[in-house]
């Protein structure tokens, strides 16, 4: 058998974590690869050769404080956006049903409008209003100006 | 109560973590840290600086870690966030190259000093010894975190074949070792 295909065999036992059947029989015939499933064995029990670096004490207690001050500010971040969340669910709340308020007075003016049932409410001195300042009529209706008094300044 | 997270497994540290769990995430911290640093150092980084973009690539992590899929690997997605991070840094300093070519891992720089690399051949019982960091990190995520070549490949900043080729050499030249 060739390296290539030795190799293949040897892939397929690193991806499957184990040496199967076929692979078995194969390093039985082949040395290189009996050889390979050994050391592969003997690496995993000895643990990877990245491990020998390890964090140091003051490394871990500087990220775990990190880490802190990241979850605080998460938790803020959160609040922040829950109470947002709100604020907008209530100003929408409240626009809409200005809107639907605003819609539905408008809709009485114009069906009454259309229907042209528009009762006079005008009196009938309203109604034969020449412009002309009657008198004995009621000046209630009227807009009454009121002007302080010169005495409301000696008070 | 105090839970000992060292026989947990790596998803169910990530699902602690993602509840808010500081120190599961901690052990994962302890657990992958070494990936990180000489993979980090595989680039040319130094240590120190090596030490400073993993404590900001984990508190990274950390901060989004709802956006890790758990189908993917945990690993990978620190080392695509170390890089980022590493990216960034020489973006700040003005040290990114954008027309980089392709990362030759058959060249792979020797930052060992002269005396390092005499200690270390001389430690032949030790399998792991004289291997250099980017060696290290493949020998790693090929066999521990059982990484297909493509996505190692996407990592090292190398082709699939080259990862490939140099893995096989790698476990050649440490079944020699072995042997002897």
């Amino acid at each position: 058998m060739s390296d290539k295909e030795c190799e293949k065999i040897i892939d397929r036992a690193i991806e499957s974590n184990k040496a199967d059947a076929a692979t078995e029989a194969h390093a039985r015939t082949c040395p290189k690869c009996a050889s390979t499933l050994a050391l592969l064995a003997l690496l995993k029990t000895s643990g990877s050769p990245t491990s020998d670096l390890k964090p140091s004490a003051a490394f871990l207690a500087s990220i775990e404080s990190s880490l802190t001050a990241t979850a605080a500010q998460t938790i803020t971040l959160k609040t922040k956006i829950l109470a947002a969340v709100i604020g907008v669910a209530l100003t929408a709340t409240i626009a809409l049903t200005i809107i639907s308020h605003t819609g539905k007075s408008d809709k009485r003016t114009d069906k009454a409008a259309q229907s042209g049932s528009v009762t006079d409410e005008t009196t009938p001195a309203a109604s034969s209003n020449t412009g002309e300042i009657r008198p004995n009529t009621d000046n209630t209706a009227f807009p009454q100006l009121k002007f302080p008094s010169p005495t409301d300044e000696i008070k | 109560m105090t839970l000992n997270y060292e026989n947990f497994e790596s998803n169910d540290l990530i699902e602690l973590a993602r509840k808010g769990h500081k120190q599961a995430f901690s052990m994962l911290v302890k657990r992958h840290y070494g990936t990180v640093m000489y993979y980090l150092m595989g680039f040319g980084v130094k240590r120190s600086d090596a030490e400073d973009i993993t404590q900001d690539a984990f508190i990274n992590a950390f901060r989004k870690i709802d956006q890790f899929k758990t189908s993917g690997s945990f690993v990978g997605w620190l080392l695509r966030i170390a890089r980022n991070q590493h990216i960034d840094k020489l973006r700040k300093e003005k040290k990114f190259d954008t027309s980089g070519s392709e990362f030759d891992l058959l060249n792979l720089p020797d930052d060992r000093t002269p005396e390092a690399q005499v200690v270390s051949d001389a430690m032949l019982d030790d399998l792991y010894a004289g291997l250099k960091p980017q060696e290290k990190v493949l020998l790693d995520l090929r066999i521990f975190q059982q990484m297909p070549f493509s996505e190692i490949a996407e990592h090292l900043g190398s082709s699939e074949g080259n990862a490939r080729l140099v893995f096989h050499r790698l476990i050649v030249r440490l079944r020699q070792k072995f042997r002897s």
